[in-house]
């Protein structure tokens, strides 16, 4: 899987975006393949009919539209913020995760331990931190997004688009601090739990509200905000494991080169006129 | 009769624009078809097309139209469901609502009432029904209810609800209404009520203060949703910054609120606050240090922290939750409530908070970047159909909820007698909406449960005392600034009001630029969708701001994109995106109302869609020339052309406050200059100005507080109101008998029809002194001038009577009158008819009675045990209503009814007519008011020439002071314009050039300067100098001395402190206060003093006991319980009252008593 390092080292400029040499690596798995080539910044139709008088055409080139090579597959990008380019992202062990209905990826990347790395504070915690997790929300490009690949073809130049499905920026999210914590305070409940049995406390009477005082209308089963519900959902979902390949490992080639090639070859021609267009963008 | 009526209604074409035909006639003002049209001069034009479709009142109804057709239908999404505790099979689900007509009814039903007019007259609410389709389950059947009544909404009148929306102007004949009527206001009890317009600072946006003094800056932003409102700050404290929530117990660190929200990582921290900036860096840097001392570095542990700070208030039955979820509540719904978490993506909210973060450390750096509260790009206006429709939700909230209670009640019982039918239980409380709305508007006290916000005096009564007054209402806007507070920022007049609001009506004293008017071409914003706007942005280029990493966000030349003030992506070719956003606006793809404009402080681009913007219309220009050409103008003359046709071609558009800023907009054409951008030229520079304002001609020759002036004058003359003004019966109306338009029009006159219901009259003024009688202001008015009828008005009032029905089925009734020996009607009732009602025409003087209403002597009676008594045997006891005033007044209509509860109503309206008087008070349009001195027979007065004697003489003093040279140009425009057989123009700005009206005077043998060589009325002798002579438009105000004129001898006294009463209506005694007191003892007529003020009005005796020093009774001291010492003596009872009530708060005053001698 090829990533477009969008995060840059700190406060450098965006540069140009044609870093082709960057490295690649496939993951397929049986049910999802997660694949991104180029970002393209706008949708191509746009183009052509955004034109302007000071806006000449300078090159034309035929569009084909590809989908991914099998229907369980999807493209998705992923973004690292947080991450400096120079350091790659082809070392390594990597392990994905995902939990579907909540839109939840989790990448587990070797944490590089030569440098910056307090071995001291580990050995506080008293835990072998190896390895980073990196979090994202998928955010659904709802058609949107493609991804192109100008393909030079014996001299005649096309534009291969993909719809990508999602983006995620990953992000640490330094869970290991969260489990000495948990751990602590787990600690601290037993030592308190410990003392108090010892005093003599008796209940004399217990009372409790009964639980049809809810009068709000929307009251019934939705005792819990719409936020902490997702949070509910997805404390209950099940992480389900990705495979993870390295973009020179054969299947990622393949389906690089089915996402470069294997499109039907049909030049997209737009039917719609300007004006049919912007309608439909501007009315809801 | 209304079924007649409306099916009228429907068989003629909608034509509601009858008055303004004349404007599009083929010949007007002198220019015929033919004529060349200038496009300079007939630009304005657009004007009344605007006005023609838009009205004055138009922000009212398309509020109203918008809440009723658009809003309502939102309400009823966002509270679809009704469930029940007890059967968790139960539902029920509201699928539409409609206002006035049923899902079956034809289009364009309007289903009211009654009339508006017959609702004014009967008391009223001119309402329609609501109508609602459920789903909803009956035992296993799902089962759908079409067009269930609710409740009735009250009809704005004109909306497009109201019958009167879009018919003509015989049909409203038809109705009793006046087609001049603006509307935009409820019928509701019979009493036409307004929602002013109030404003507001704009919500879900951030404004940054700062305090140099206190060396505090806060960014802060009102969040407002269908369910809360609510405030979050972001606040420096020792230059540190916090965010500050209600409903968080401690201030955050704004590190740990951002690792809360997510970014956990201190680099992205910075790279969104301070971009790549070092000095900015500098500043924020030390936030990090406090979230490290507190050990925070996880969003766990933010979370946590965040948790452990809320204010808990729960609701009873719902779960207690852990600190965590606490935590996670209070940053995905309780700060910044108006962007939702969805999912898990807790980022937008992240940025929101970082670019309030971010604003609040630019202001620190420097505190010039502060936003300005009073700027009116930065408030909003909250019309009537936003504060209907935050009712409606409350009112429907609570309707669902007491529904709800009403299901679990049966649905609780273990056995039913037959299946339970929801819609049995939904009728019950369905009058709670209407008379919540009915309430609301009535008492104008806007209680909203859900804010916890309680409102008053949101509504007023209408003025009808002038039409200009009704329309002055209908325009204004307030301020829900305190008036008590004395800063000057939010009173004084903004550079931003420009067009938009007007520059001169604002009343005087306290509420002095609080109250505002809208300026004569302006619209108001109704919310747009947001949606397609946010979709057409990332098809123009923007960024989804979801994949913007944080180290480009604020990287040079990136400009962010925000609409409604969220960032939802950024662009590197702001100007781009702008243009094309605007051709697409100006091509008419999206609502011509959505802004856009670019901050290059903030680097941002604002596209704004909500509602409540006041915005105007301005010609476009490109390449430095007007879009507008004469052949649209042509075309918009011979009717081929509306405004909207100027809108959709792209040669006008609408810009709101903040767009204009982004804007260069040329005054006139011959300011467009090929050095300059220019972008746009305005239509007509008079319309800075209101309707109200609108009425003086030449306001640009007056100091500019006369205008101001003018503008609360103009408001209290009398006039005409309405065409069916003889047809309404309302408290208390003003009629003038012969009011005239004036000489000197202005363009506003027209456009507002101010010359078909005019308030005042051309009267001839001499500028002279006069008598003696004419100094501070006063007038001298000339006899026969008055017995012509100037200045005669009428004035007629409302006597309402209710004939009660009591529970012992007794009822009162009318009897007839009573005469004496001779078959004559005694005193009392000779204005009476048989019927004992006041007879049309009849003379009702002081101690008269217009209507000899009777009580049952029983009526308080139990209901019980008088079975036996026949209803025909009943006693009555007459209670008449008498006339009381120093005038006599005559029956002018007598209407008979029945009001909502089965009550007889009968309404008498009792007339009087009123020539000028002494003290009466009357205004010319340019702020100068002036009381009746003298009024002088005809033949004493100054002639000219042509055997023309004045009407009116003032006094030249009025002038130098007041610099109120428009009044000048006024006489002189109206006297050529009476040589001339024309009406002139004094539009603002424009108008007749002094030029050309002082040759029409040569012309006519009139000197240029408009002065004449009078005859002295009493020697025939030629006065010495010329006089400034000729006609001015002239205003009776309401203020007349018979409302006023109040002396009493001896009266009625208050009961508890035996002092006279006050006021006149209660005929009340005069004070002689603590300064005319003062007077009086430094004159050395303290004795004086004594004797009026004790000895003779309020001496009392009392016993003190020597010995104690308190008062006692008959010789006898209660203290001491004995009769030694008790001493008579006299003093004030003022004195006495207070002596006994410091004693009943615990403080004894005890009198010592001496010897006098």
């Amino acid at each position: 899987m090829s990533s477009e390092e969008k995060s840059n080292p700190l406060f450098v400029q965006e540069d140009d975006e044609g870093n082709n040499s960057s490295p690649e690596r496939e993951e397929s798995s049986t049910h999802k393949s997660i694949n991104t080539i180029r970002e393209e910044p706008e949708d191509a139709n746009v183009e052509s009919i955004e034109e302007e008088d000071d806006d000449p055409i300078i090159n034309s080139f035929p569009i084909i539209l590809n989908t991914v090579p099998s229907k369980s597959q999807s493209l998705h990008i992923l973004q690292y913020p947080g991450r400096p380019k120079t350091r790659l992202l082809n070392e390594g062990a990597y392990k994905a995760n995902i939990k579907e209905e909540s839109n939840y990826l989790e990448v587990k990347v070797p944490l590089d331990t030569s440098k910056f790395f307090n071995v001291g504070k580990t050995e506080d915690w008293g835990e072998q931190i190896g390895e980073q997790g990196l979090h994202g929300v998928l955010n659904k490009s709802e058609g949107g997004l493609y991804v192109g690949q100008i393909i030079n073809d014996g001299g005649h130049k096309k534009i291969v688009l993909t719809p990508v499905d999602s983006t995620a920026q990953l992000r640490a999210s330094f869970k290991y601090i969260d489990d000495v914590d948990a751990s602590n305070q787990a600690q601290r409940k037993a030592e308190v739990a410990e003392s108090s049995k010892n005093s003599n406390i008796q209940i004399l009477q217990t009372a409790a509200k009964s639980g049809n005082q809810i009068t709000s209308t929307e009251g019934f089963g939705n005792a819990l905000g719409e936020s902490l519900r997702h949070i509910k959902k997805f404390e209950e979902e099940h992480w389900a494991t990705l495979k993870w390949e390295t973009s020179t490992s054969e299947s990622a080639q393949e389906i690089k080169s089915s996402l470069a090639n294997s499109a039907d070859g049909i030049e997209l021609t737009t039917k719609a006129n300007l004006d049919s267009y912007i309608n439909e963008l501007t009315h809801y | 009769m209304a079924p007649s009526k409306r099916k009228a209604v429907k068989l003629e074409e909608a034509e509601s624009d009858e008055a303004f035909q004349d404007l599009f006639q083929h010949e007007y003002r002198g220019k015929k078809l033919t004529d060349e049209i200038n496009t300079v001069e007939d630009k304005w034009n657009l004007l009344p097309a605007f006005l023609k479709v838009k009205g004055l009142v138009k922000q009212h109804l398309d509020s109203f139209n918008y809440f009723v057709d658009v809003d309502l239908k939102k309400i009823i999404r966002a509270n679809e469901l009704v469930l029940s505790d007890v059967d968790p099979e139960f539902y029920l689900k509201y699928l539409d609502i409609r206002v006035g007509h049923k899902s079956s009814s034809a289009p364009g039903t309007k289903e009211v009432i009654l009339p508006p007019h017959e609702c004014r007259l009967r008391d009223l609410t001119y309402s329609a029904p609501i109508y609602v389709d459920v789903e909803y389950t009956r035992g296993r059947k799902i089962i759908m209810h079409k067009d269930l009544e609710i409740g009735r909404m009250p009809v704005m009148l004109r909306s497009n609800k109201c019958i009167l929306d879009g018919i003509n102007e015989k049909q409203m004949a038809r109705f009793d209404e006046c087609p001049l009527d603006p509307g935009g206001y409820f019928v509701v009890n019979g009493t036409e009520k307004v929602i002013l317009v109030q404003e507001q600072l704009s919500k879900n946006r951030i404004i940054v203060e700062a305090d140099e003094k206190k060396n505090i800056v806060q960014a802060s932003v009102t969040s407002s949703t269908h369910e809360r409102k609510s405030k979050t700050y972001v606040i420096t404290k020792n230059d540190k910054i916090y965010l500050k929530h209600n409903s968080i117990s401690e201030d955050i660190p704004i590190v740990i609120v951002l690792k809360a929200a997510g970014i956990t990582s201190d680099l992205e921290i910075l790279q969104l606050v301070c971009g790549s900036d070092p000095q900015y860096q500098d500043l924020f840097v030390v936030n990090f240090e406090e979230a490290a001392k507190l050990e925070v570095f996880t969003q766990q542990q933010a979370l946590n922290y965040v948790g452990k700070r809320v204010k808990t208030i729960r609701r009873a039955g719902a779960p207690k939750l852990s600190i965590l979820q606490e935590g996670i509540e209070a940053i995905a719904t309780t700060i910044i409530a108006h962007l939702t978490v969805a999912d898990l993506q807790f980022r937008e909210k992240a940025l929101y908070i970082a670019t309030m973060a971010r604003r609040v450390v630019m202001t620190m750096h420097n505190p010039k970047m502060v936003d300005d509260r009073d700027y009116v790009g930065n408030k909003r206006l909250e019309l009537a159909g936003q504060l209907m429709s935050l009712l409606f939700e409350d009112l429907f909230k609570k309707f669902n909820s007491d529904f709800k209670a009403n299901i679990d009640k049966i649905l609780k019982k273990p056995s039913r007698t037959s299946e339970f039918d929801a819609l049995l239980s939904i009728n019950i409380h369905s009058n709670n909406i209407t008379m919540g709305l009915n309430r609301a508007i009535s008492t104008g006290n806007w209680s909203l449960k859900r804010f916890k916000m309680e409102r008053a005096g949101v509504t007023h009564v209408l003025s009808r005392l002038s039409y200009i007054s009704a329309l002055g209402m209908m325009t204004r806007i307030s301020s829900q600034f305190e008036k008590s507070r004395k800063v000057s920022g939010p009173r004084a007049l903004q550079p931003s009001q420009f067009g938009m609001l007007c520059t001169s009506d604002t009343p005087e004293g306290e509420a002095c630029g609080l109250v505002k008017n809208l300026a004569l071409m302006t619209h108001i914003t109704t919310d747009d969708e947001e949606a397609p706007i946010r979709n057409l942005c990332f098809v123009l280029g923007c960024e989804n701001i979801l994949g913007i990493d944080s180290a480009t966000l604020h990287s040079r030349g990136n400009y962010g994109i925000y609409l409604n003030g969220t960032l939802i992506g950024t662009s590197r070719f702001p100007s781009k995106f702008v243009t094309e956003f605007r051709r697409l606006r100006r091509s008419g793809k999206l609502s011509e109302f959505v802004s856009i404009y670019t901050n290059t402080h903030q680097q941002a681009v604002h596209i704004a869609t909500d509602g409540g913007r006041i915005c105007r219309p301005l010609i476009i220009v490109k390449n430095n020339e007007p879009m507008v050409k004469a052949e649209h103008l042509l075309r918009l003359r011979n009717g081929e052309w509306a405004f909207d046709d100027f809108l959709t071609h792209g040669l006008v558009e609408y810009l709101d406050v903040n767009e204009e800023n982004d804007s260069l907009i040329a005054l006139y054409e011959k300011d467009l200059d090929p050095n300059q951008a220019i972008t746009h030229l305005e239509i007509e520079p008079f319309t800075v100005l209101g309707a109200v304002a609108g009425l003086i001609p030449y306001p640009h020759h007056n100091q500019s507080p006369r205008n101001t002036y003018q503008c609360a004058m103009g408001k209290q003359a009398i006039g005409a109101i309405a065409y069916n003004q003889f047809r309404r019966i309302d408290t208390l109306l003003y009629f003038m008998v012969y009011p005239q338009q004036p000489m000197v029009k202005t363009k506003t006159i027209e456009l507002i029809d101010y010359d078909k219901l005019p308030a005042g009259q051309n009267a001839t003024v001499a500028v002279m002194s006069y008598s003696g009688y004419d100094i501070e202001d006063a007038l001298v008015l000339n006899k026969a001038s008055i017995d012509r009828g100037f200045g005669r008005c009428q004035v007629v009032r409302k006597n309402t009577i209710q004939l009660k029905r009591y529970p012992n089925h007794t009822k009162d009734i009318v009897s007839g009158m009573r005469v004496d020996e001779d078959g004559q009607p005694i005193f009392p009732h000779q204005a009476l008819g048989p019927d004992g009602l006041g007879e049309i025409g009849a003379r009702v003087e002081n101690g008269q009675v217009y209507v000899n209403k009777c009580v049952p002597t029983n009526a308080g009676e139990s209901v019980l045990g008088h079975n036996e008594q026949t209803p025909g045997a009943e006693s009555h006891r007459e209670t008449p209503a008498y006339y009381k005033g120093p005038e006599p007044s005559y029956v002018d209509q007598v209407m008979m009814s029945v009001s909502d509860n089965d009550q007889a109503l009968i309404k008498v309206l009792l007339r009087q007519t009123r020539r000028p008087e002494l003290g009466d008070k009357f205004s010319s349009r340019h702020g100068q008011k002036g009381v009746c001195g003298i009024i002088v027979q005809q033949e004493d007065l100054p002639f000219n020439d042509d055997g023309i004697s004045p009407d009116i003489i003032m006094n030249p003093h009025g002038f130098p002071s007041r610099m109120t040279v428009g009044k000048m140009i006024e006489l002189i425009s109206g006297k050529a314009g009476v040589l001339n057989g024309t009406l002139e123009y004094g539009t603002c700005f424009g108008g007749s050039k002094l030029e050309d009206m002082s040759k029409i005077l040569v012309e006519k043998g009139f000197s240029y300067s408009g002065k004449d060589m009078l005859y002295s009325g009493i020697t025939g002798e030629c006065l010495q100098a010329y006089i400034f002579f000729g006609p001015i438009y002239y205003q009776k105000l309401k203020h007349m001395v018979l409302d006023k004129m109040h002396a009493r001898a001896r009266g009625p006294r208050a009961v508890l402190t035996r002092q006279p009463t006050e006021g006149r209506s209660r005929d009340g005694g005069l004070r002689l206060g603590e300064m005319e007191r003062d007077c009086v003892i430094a004159y050395g007529a303290s004795q004086l003093l004594l004797e009026r003020l004790m000895i003779s009005s309020d001496a009392f005796e009392v016993d003190v006991c020597n010995k104690c020093g308190l008062m006692g009774y008959n010789s006898w001291c209660t203290t001491c319980k004995s009769f030694e010492n008790v001493i008579k003596m006299t003093i004030p009872y003022a004195a006495k009252l207070l002596f006994q009530e410091l004693l009943s708060m615990n403080i004894a005053p005890r009198l010592k008593l001496g010897d006098v001698f």
